[in-house]
């Protein structure tokens, strides 16, 4: 807005505004800036869902940095799922991005059929995949048997239970990240090409110095999201794993919301400490978004925009 | 980037592609058919899609039955009426109030104007939902709201900013002079949203609708934990959610599980097929422009 026009306040203008606007603000304010507000509160505070409330400074950050390895082995976990899976889901969905951003025949098909799963609840799919990963009446494994190998003990193995959460991360996620960088692409104008090909350039140098530049910026934002979108898997985990075996998949997020809301038998509640467990995944979940702006930096000054 | 292919490049093509889109369909295709199967064939492993004695009761039962010990008059027939009604609720709000914020931000001029904004773009990054899942949950208590329009007013305020800023690139593109030519008719602030933008800006409206309904639909971890003191209000997805750990002794039912699933997941699909081109509008907009 210009500034010189700041003091001139229409006044009906003004209080309709605020009308009109209050239901969004009142919303946002109940429903997400005062929960903030109380989880710092809570960081401060002892309670275990019984007994008394005790205030105990900063003790809770203190358990947190030196008695709190199940939490940093979440941590890690998140970082081996989110990464893991976004090392194949990334280029998948790029290379697959610029097959159906040719003149292809069938590719709203193909491009609607990649997209599907995203549609669908992360909670239920998780529900799907308990039985496809079955042990012994599951699909994935009596496909395995037929081709002559063993049945994999999905669920009870670290290892294997970890790739089977990023295998269905990847399926239900690659298709969204093609649409993305198929958004990408189409805007890139057809006349860079058409003046790069009058001037001779190769497909290759075209792709090298048209193509990858111009998708910098939408690259940074997509993998921005898909990267925190990672960090933050939650339901996935709850419905598919659960953490099992021993905590090998457990990952932060998980991990708070069983501090506050116990595992299973209701036990391990531990409100305070959750709370600070929320401040310190935030911090963290900060420090990966300035860090990965900072090292994609260089890149979008570059090319611009 | 059209470029010439050779024949056996274009049959590489097509044969990756097929490749994926079978290995995205398998898992969908499956499921739908261990819906039909009795457990007795599932549980006897193999992996043919075409049941061998293809049954319909799994999704007799499962519409009939109840989710829960603590309420059994409570059906999956009512869980699914229970999620339409809520995704219906949340999708009124979010399209009422973000078309309004979206023209105020656009078109208004107030004090506290930017401020407020940088508000909304800050909880977009938060993506408060699952980190501050326990102090919501206190607050709705608090309030007495544990249930079906506290439900939706949640998912309205905890909805994120990308509504908003897909509304407000929409309007940029409506011309202001008809606003002004409106102002000019004695049209009021208000009167100009709800005569003028309000109706040329249904076609976004119809997108955010689309998202928020889906958002709603496929929602787990707040409504199962909002609704969870009574069973009555429980919703779909968080009811298939709960058949995993049905059964006991360690036979699960997988036919009723996937029954479920089917159910949970069909009216995305059939949305999703109907309205492709706006769902991907809105997916791809929200992001790129937010």
């Amino acid at each position: 807005m210009d500034k010189r026009y700041r003091n001139h306040w229409d006044r009906k203008e003004v209080i309709q505004s605020y009308l009109m606007i209050a239901g969004s603000v009142l919303g946002m304010i109940v429903f997400v800036v005062i929960p903030l507000c109380r989880i710092m509160r809570w960081c401060l505070f002892s309670y275990k869902g019984y007994g008394t409330i005790r205030y105990v400074g900063l003790n809770n950050f203190i358990r947190v940095f030196t008695r709190s390895d199940k939490y940093w082995l979440a941590v890690k976990n998140t970082f081996v799922f989110a990464f893991g899976k976004l090392l194949v889901e990334i280029p998948l969905a790029l290379v697959l991005a610029f097959l159906l951003t040719r003149p292809l025949k069938g590719r709203d098909f193909f491009r609607s059929v990649f997209f599907m799963p995203s549609m669908l609840s992360v909670a239920v799919i998780g529900v799907v995949f308990t039985y496809l990963f079955n042990h012994n009446q599951g699909v994935v494994n009596s496909a395995i048997k037929l081709m002559g190998g063993q049945g994999v003990k999905w669920f009870s193995d670290g290892t294997t239970a970890m790739i089977m959460l990023m295998i269905v991360s990847i399926w239900q996620n690659f298709g969204i990240n093609m649409l993305f960088f198929m958004t990408g692409l189409q805007s890139i104008p057809p006349e860079l090409y058409e003046a790069a090909a009058i001037d001779g350039a190769s497909q290759r140098q075209q792709f090298l110095r048209i193509t990858i530049p111009m998708l910098g910026p939408v690259m940074q934002m997509v993998l921005m999201n898909a990267i925190l979108g990672s960090l933050k898997v939650t339901d996935l985990v709850l419905t598919l794993t659960n953490g099992k075996p021993s905590g090998k998949t457990e990952v932060m997020m998980t991990y708070i919301y069983k501090r506050f809301f116990g595992e299973g038998g209701g036990a391990a509640m531990d409100y305070g400490y959750g709370a600070a467990l929320t401040v310190v995944t935030a911090v963290i979940l900060t420090l990966v978004t300035l860090l990965y702006l900072r090292a994609t930096k260089k890149n979008s000054e570059i090319y611009g925009r | 980037m059209m470029t010439h292919m050779s024949r056996g490049a274009k049959f590489a093509l097509y044969a990756f592609l097929v490749i994926v889109v079978i290995i995205t369909l398998i898992p969908l295709l499956y499921t739908l058919s261990a819906s039909f199967k009795t457990n007795f064939e599932i549980a006897k492993g193999g992996i043919n899609l075409i049941p061998r004695q293809p049954t319909f009761d799994n999704f007799k039962t499962v519409w009939g039955m109840s989710g829960t010990t603590l309420d059994t008059r409570t059906t999956y027939a009512d869980y699914t009426v229970n999620s339409l009604k809520v995704s219906m609720m949340t999708v009124v709000l979010v399209v009422f109030f973000t078309s309004m914020s979206a023209y105020c931000f656009q078109r208004g001029n107030f004090p506290g104007r930017n401020l407020l904004y940088w508000l909304f773009m800050c909880t977009m990054f938060i993506g408060a939902g699952t980190i501050t899942i326990f102090p919501l949950l206190q607050i709705t208590t608090k309030l007495k709201i544990n249930n079906h329009l506290g439900l939706a007013l949640v998912q309205f305020g905890t909805a994120g900013a990308s509504n908003l800023f897909l509304t407000m690139g929409y309007l940029k593109t409506i011309p202001k002079d008809l606003d002004d030519s409106a102002k000019i008719d004695g049209c009021s602030f208000f009167g100009i949203w709800w005569r003028i933008i309000l109706p040329l800006s249904r076609p976004i409206l119809a997108t955010i609708a689309l998202m928020a309904f889906r958002a709603s639909w496929n929602n787990y971890l707040i409504p199962n934990l909002m609704l969870a003191g009574n069973q009555r209000f429980t919703t779909l997805v968080v009811a298939v959610v709960r058949l995993q750990s049905m059964g006991g002794a360690g036979a699960s039912q997988y036919n009723l599980m996937m029954a479920g699933t089917m159910l949970a997941m069909l009216p995305m699909l059939i949305l999703f097929l109907c309205m492709n081109k706006m769902f991907v509008e809105g997916i791809t907009q929200g992001a790129v422009k937010g």
